[in-house]
């Protein structure tokens, strides 16, 4: 099949508005939202835009007939070039597959398209008095399909969980083109979980073209506390006292002195601007438990040497001073042209040595690094902020951030705690993972796409998929035995 | 099985930036292509596609000054003029992105560099430059439409079908009655209730002559909160629609012209009707950036510059006797809500009519389809916006819907009409200068009053 | 490291409980209690390469769950992985050996005030390997989620003869695929979990049970929905039928000063005599409740799990009071968790022939709902049907699946669904 007769069919599957070939059209869909220098961009041979999935089956047949590559994209918010179709074919953009297909409140579920987008089914559903609860801090654009693929969670997912916890069953698209179904309404389904392989997969097992989600009745109250503390050792020994006195706060974030100052002025959270790092903490449930267990945090933060705690309740303040902490990330801009950050997570007591470590790491590369990160759940997000047209400056971050993974991983920690491994970790993944491990992944894959057609080059080690399909060692145990029966 | 792909991307001989209006490299890349602005872009939500998006123009724009795209290749046209120049992603941009100059200066390079045919070049020299170049003419264009509604010469037109065969229909059906007497500055002046403040009024070309019963309503009230007003003269067109054209020097001509206008007022504030115009004067700083003799003279003219809702709500109004027994609903303008950052203002100004009750439709900031001329040159996605918001605007059952823009007011006439809606639609200040008691409780000075 | 030869030949000293005598009235040929993650994979590859079948075993407390293995050669009790490999209270997460039971595991948490919020019937005697394998959940599930969602990392070893791991010890992470989640609930069929990660929770501080006896099953129903949607948030929720009487159980958890007020509005929803427990009395009441619904197969007693979408479950207690008389069969005890749309019969079949009134009744049941599982039978009675139903459409991708962790069959041949 040459391009041209390529792009005929896919035409004929999309009609002519939902194709792009064009090479001016396709420089828009060679980035996402990760960060230049980390993530080759890479041109696809042609997006999709299909609208139902009887289209997304037929574009996969054809791909899979054509042996060309395919990758999903959703807003292409991502973080770790998982929407970046590496080894070109053709992207299928979700974003017109955006309907909220059905709201059930007795059920508490709701069937959506995977290109809706995770605010706004929430607010679909808050005048009813439920949420979906996994909410990114990109949630104002990030797509429901993109949160499934990368398994994606937020400051609320310390009490309620990542996505994974919220998927109930999944309309796939497989590699060879077949439309199925995992999961469902009912649980208990036989056979594996195949929706829990689907959930975090980055794209590389299948398209999600339907989502059956849990959502989460809103809670009778909401307080969020503000503590400011002198600096983050202090903050991170609050949130342990916090926990270690059995509270599950919905959330608890902390923020540094230098994420603050990117913050405050741009949004007026009302973050002390002296302050060495704050912490975000909410709690949600009864009224009743809502107000004392607000009083015990308050006064344990004290303890702790807070010089400040503040508490709102009402909507608008409670979104204020989210806003700020939701805002952070994408704030950086205004500190310096560039910014980079990871997303390891370390064991919570070791919190305060990686921010020592990371603190060091700092100083050593002289590169400035805000910290603004899920304290709860020791996700961290430490953020360098660089220029690149500075020289050197991008080799240094890049430097930084190999210390930074290789101590996170020593400590007990993990590569990735929401934004997925893509192209971006794909070379560190041998840090936490044997090569026996990888294997059995390969296993996953080569179940669902022997072909290796799905988002080429994301996750396994570069060159690791290619030549000779890797799997268990089994399979080469079992060729030798010469039995294949079932 | 691989399928042969040609390579892409070796575009030969590749036209660049070049000449005067290069859009700035550091605002360029200031993007980190997070997308955050994605959801709040009308194009993008319409079409699903990157290309239709603030990141995926700004990307565009990258391109062609990394040298990767061609300056003339149709898609960079297509974008930089499908996109409604309303804003909407600059306000939401956590890194600060200031996408309007850029779109503005991508917009001028087109301009310069793209061959245009004749007959284009021809109307829009005519439309943009010689009609709105002076206020004078498009005063006097402006009379003869009042009188082809008045003498119901209109209803006689639309029945010879004309107009369809001019595309002109929907023009026509966004106009509003025209108003009896266009406002001329220097002819009426109104002083105020009590205390010695004075404010200068900025006229507009299109808030002057169509919307000029607008314009009064805003300076009665004005003035029955202290402060007397005036609109001196040799004021002009804004210049916004050049600008969204890319026409610079046309705007720049006249933002000088209203530069020197204003300037022997001293400081006291402008104020301005029209969101769209308000929006254009505050950045005469940066668009005449580069002329020494107008730079800090440009700045200092922004820095006076108020939108009527903005003047209004920053001091205590007073409060107005009659009360407005209505349901209404708040259009935001885009240059009010995105370019310039108001839009807690006008509601603070709504809420202080006793009786009203204002609901709030969804995507109250979602661009209306209007953009300046956009919605005369990109008809179907202008329609498209135009219902979607008409039908939010029906949904909350408001019998006005209340916005504080010309070009707003005659998207939303449209599209409302359209809908089948029969809901008026008002500027926020006719709405208070109703609760003040309109024209007839406090006679002016002035025109006003020699009526 | 080898286990010792003649560890495989028989018991084992040091193992508490039972050994199983048999599977499905299968008599495994050998017996083995592996020492570590490594000897579970020798003795995998081992088996592999001699073409045996392998029955894991944990506590042997769900043995009747799954269809009668094809082949079983070997069975390999997992008893003496038991130890707690790390345990941070302040980082709430814990790293067990699968050998270790349930009640064990609790016990050294609660210590530090924490627990598993898990419930499975009769699940303290259960081994955390047999919890994940078998994937059974009892009715906290309705708040706290399954195990599912606690699981965080594992350990497995493969017939490949290779212990791997995936996730960690972190409560958050999405590096490569969700491996472990995959294994939850797959029967042993793909590796065997040799230890296990999870996220833990703080102990509730107190609780509370409110239970009420209702006319008839409307009643029931109706009252559970009015809980549901109550602001009680209620940790568990049961329409039951013990006895031929119904009954309604809701289980409340949170502060000491909060529950009893909790309590009480629970009761202002309810009508009728009703009844409260608090803190070990509750949590007792629900042990009891529950532990009719093991996997257990006691003389020719059949267990059933029915799932239906929540919304559903009305109707399904409904039909399946039809049903009871239409089938004659004596359904002696119905737990229903409302909110999670789960229902579970203990039933016993009446007449001759049982074999097939059984694979009748079940046929019924599907015309009902969609996922139905006989969790526990008389081996002999299960033979004529896939105990877990029909299969999926999505079986070709779990065989393959199978087919690359095992694919000469080692481990459980037939028992899981499809008979994988
Ligand atoms: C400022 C900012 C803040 C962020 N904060 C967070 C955060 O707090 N937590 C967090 O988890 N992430 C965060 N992210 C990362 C990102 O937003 C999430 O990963 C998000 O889920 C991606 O969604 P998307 O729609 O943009 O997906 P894309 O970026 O388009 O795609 C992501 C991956 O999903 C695949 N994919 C997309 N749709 C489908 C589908 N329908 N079927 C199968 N595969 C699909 C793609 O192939 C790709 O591998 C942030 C990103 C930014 C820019
Ligand atoms: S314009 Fe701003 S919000 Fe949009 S992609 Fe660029 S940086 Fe992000
Ligand atoms: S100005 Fe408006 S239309 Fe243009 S890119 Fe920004 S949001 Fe989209």
């Amino acid at each position: 099949m040459n391009r041209t007769s390529l792009v005929e069919r896919l035409e004929g599957i999309l009609g002519p508005g939902g194709v792009f070939h064009r090479p001016s059209d396709l420089l828009v869909y060679e980035y996402d939202g990760s960060v230049d220098g980390a993530v080759d961009t890479a041109l696809p041979a042609a997006v999709t835009l299909p609208t139902t999935t009887e289209q997304v089956a037929a574009i996969v047949r054809l791909a899979h007939e054509a042996g060309l590559p395919v990758t999903a994209r959703g807003a292409g918010t991502g973080l770790s070039g998982g929407a970046v179709a590496q080894q070109g074919g053709i992207i299928v953009s979700l974003t017109r597959m955006d309907r909220i297909v059905e709201i059930d409140r007795a059920d508490r579920t709701a069937l959506v398209e995977p290109g809706v987008i995770n605010l706004e089914l929430s607010e679909t559903t808050l005048p009813q008095g439920y949420f979906f609860a996994p909410d990114p801090s990109s949630q104002r654009a990030c797509t429901i399909g993109g949160n499934v693929a990368e398994n994606s969670g937020g400051p609320h997912c310390l009490k309620y969980g990542v996505t994974t916890n919220h998927v109930l069953g999944l309309e796939v698209v497989l590699p060879d083109g077949r439309i199925v179904w995992t999961g469902g309404h009912a649980d208990g389904g036989p056979g594996y979980d195949l929706t829990a392989a689907m959930v975090g997969s980055e794209g590389m097992l299948g398209i999600v073209t339907k989502a059956l989600v849990r959502l989460t009745p809103a809670p009778e109250a909401t307080l969020v506390l503000l503590a400011a503390f002198g600096d983050v050792d202090a903050a991170s020994h609050a949130t342990s006292r916090v926990i270690g006195a059995g509270i599950v706060p919905a959330a608890l974030e902390l923020m540094d002195a230098l994420t603050i100052q990117a913050v405050e002025p741009a949004y007026h959270a009302g973050y002390p601007l002296d302050a060495g790092a704050v912490l975000l903490i909410e709690i949600d449930g009864v009224v009743e438990d809502v107000r004392a267990l607000g009083e015990e945090i308050a006064a344990i933060c004290r303890e702790a040497g807070a010089t400040e705690v503040r508490s709102a309740t009402a909507q608008a303040e409670r979104d204020l001073l989210w806003k700020g902490r939701k805002m952070a990330l994408a704030a950086m801009g205004r500190l310096a042209p560039n910014y980079y950050l990871h997303d390891t997570v370390v064991p919570r007591s070791k919190l305060p040595a990686t921010l020592h470590r990371v603190d060091e790491i700092s100083r050593h590369f002289d590169l400035p690094i805000a910290n603004v990160f899920h304290a709860g759940d020791g996700n961290l997000h430490p953020l360098m902020l660089f220029d690149r047209r500075r020289a050197g400056d991008v080799e240094r971050v890049l430097e930084a951030s190999k210390e930074i993974l290789h101590y996170c991983v020593e400590v007990g920690g993990a590569l990735s705690g929401e934004h997925g491994i893509g192209t971006e970790k794909r070379d560190y993944v041998t840090l936490v993972y044997s090569a026996d491990d990888l294997a059995a992944m390969a296993g996953i894959k080569n179940s669902f796409d022997p072909a290796g057609c799905f988002n080429p080059e994301k996750l396994f080690p570069k060159g690791y998929m290619c030549g000779e399909v890797r799997a268990l060692r089994a399979q080469a145990m079992a060729q030798k035995l010469g039995i294949y029966a079932f | 099985m691989a399928v042969a792909v040609e390579a892409q991307g070796n575009l030969l001989r590749l036209a660049g930036y070049s000449g005067h209006d290069v859009p700035e490299d550091d605002l360029l890349r200031a993007c980190v292509h997070c997308g955050m602005c994605l959801p709040s872009c009308p194009t993008y939500r319409l079409t699903g596609q990157e290309m239709s998006s603030p990141r995926g123009r700004l990307w565009l724009m990258k391109s062609v000054a990394d040298g990767r795209l061609d300056l003339l290749d149709p898609i960079f046209d297509e974008q930089m003029y499908q996109c409604l120049n309303c804003r909407a992603c600059e306000a939401v941009c956590p890194s600060g992105v200031h996408y309007g100059p850029l779109v503005e200066a991508a917009r001028s390079q087109l301009e310069q560099h793209r061959p245009r045919p004749f007959w284009q070049r021809a109307v829009r020299g005519l439309a943009m430059g010689w009609l709105f170049g002076e206020t004078k003419r498009l005063r006097a264009l402006v009379g003869g439409l009042r009188f082809y509604q008045r003498t119901r010469l209109d209803r006689a037109v639309r029945r010879t079908g004309v107009l369809r065969l001019l595309r002109m229909e929907e023009l026509e059906a966004m106009l509003p009655p025209v108003a009896r007497r266009a406002l001329v500055p220097g002819r009426e002046r109104w002083t105020a209730d009590d205390g010695g403040r004075s404010v200068r009024l900025f006229n507009g070309c299109v808030m002057g002559t169509v919307f000029a019963d607008t314009n009064r309503a805003a300076a009665r009230v004005v003035a029955r909160n202290g402060a007397a007003v005036d609109l001196p003269v040799g004021q002009q067109c804004c210049g916004a629609l050049h600008v969204h054209a890319g026409m610079m020097d046309e705007a720049r001509t006249l933002a000088r012209r209203n530069i020197d206008a204003f300037e022997a007022s001293g400081d006291d504030p402008v104020v301005v009707t029209a969101a769209g115009c308000g929006a254009a004067l505050k950045e005469y700083g940066y668009l005449l950036k580069d002329d020494p003799d107008y730079a800090d003279r440009g700045a200092r003219f922004s820095a006076r510059v108020r939108d009527v809702t903005e003047y209004l709500a920053e001091g205590d109004l007073v409060p107005p006797p009659r009360a407005v027994r209505r349901t209404v609903t708040y259009q935001e303008p885009c240059h009010l809500v995105h370019a310039q950052r108001i839009s807690t203002q006008p509601r603070k100004l709504l809420r202080a009519v006793r009786g009203l009750t204002l609901i709030e439709m969804k995507e109250s900031s979602l661009c209306c389809g209007s953009a300046g001329v956009y919605n005369l040159i990109r008809k179907e996605m202008a329609d498209d916006l135009g219902d979607r918001k008409a039908r939010h605007a029906i949904e909350t059952t408001a019998t006005e819907v209340i916005t504080a823009n010309p070009g707003c007011a005659m998207q939303l006439r449209a599209s409302l009409g359209r809908n089948g809606s029969t809901a008026h639609v008002r500027h926020v200040v006719e709405l208070l200068d109703e609760a003040y008691g309109g024209p007839r409780t406090k006679p002016a000075v002035g025109g006003e009053s020699r009526r | 490291m080898r286990s010792e030869p003649d560890d495989r030949g028989g018991a084992v000293g040091g193992i508490d409980g039972e050994l199983p005598a048999s599977i499905d009235g299968l008599t495994p040929s050998t017996f083995v209690a592996p020492a570590t993650a490594q000897e579970v994979a020798e003795v995998l590859a081992d088996a592999a390469e001699r073409g045996l079948a392998v029955a894991p075993v944990g506590a042997g407390t769900a043995l009747a769950l799954g269809n009668p293995p094809d082949r079983l050669d070997l069975v390999l009790s997992t008893a003496r992985l038991r130890e707690v490999i790390d345990y941070e209270p302040t980082d709430l997460v814990l790293s067990v050996g699968a050998g270790a039971r349930l009640g064990d595991v609790q016990t050294v948490l609660a210590e530090h005030g924490q627990e598993l919020p898990i419930d499975p019937p009769r699940g303290d005697e259960a081994t955390i390997g047999g919890l994940i394998a078998t994937g059974l959940a009892g009715p906290r599930r309705l708040a706290a989620g399954t195990l599912r969602d606690l699981l965080i990392g594992v350990a497995v070893a493969h017939p490949s003869g290779t212990v791997t791991k995936a996730g960690g010890m972190v409560v958050k992470n999405v590096t490569g695929f969700d491996l472990p989640r995959i294994y939850h609930g797959s029967l042993g069929t793909l590796g065997i979990v040799v230890s296990a990660n999870f996220k833990v929770l703080p102990l509730p501080r107190a609780e509370a049970t409110v239970t009420a006896a209702a006319p008839s099953w409307e009643a029931a129903v109706a009252a559970a929905e009015r809980l549901r949607s109550s602001r009680l948030d209620p940790a568990a929720l049961d329409v039951m039928r013990r006895d031929g009487a119904w009954s309604i159980g809701v289980r409340l958890m949170g502060r000491e000063a909060t529950v009893g007020g909790l309590a009480d509005e629970a009761r202002a929803l309810l009508v009728g005599e009703t009844a409260v427990a608090t803190g070990a009395e509750s949590a007792a009441w629900w042990r009891g409740y529950t532990a009719d619904q093991a996997a257990i197969a006691q003389g020719d007693d059949v267990v059933v799990r029915i799932s239906v979408r929540p919304r559903a479950v009305g109707g399904l207690i409904g039909s399946l009071v039809r049903l009871e008389e239409e089938q004659e069969v004596q359904v002696g005890y119905l737990g229903a968790s409302v909110g999670v749309g789960s229902v579970v019969l203990r039933l016993r079949l009446a007449g001759d022939n049982p074999a097939s009134r059984l694979a009748a009744l079940r046929e019924a049941l599907l015309t009902l709902a969609d996922q139905v599982v006989v969790l526990a039978a008389p081996s002999a009675w299960k033979r004529g049907f896939d105990v877990w139903g029909r299969p999926p459409e999505t079986i070709d991708v779990m065989r393959s699946l199978k087919h690359q962790f095992d694919p000469v069959r080692v481990l459980n041949p037939g028992r899981f669904a499809g008979r994988i």
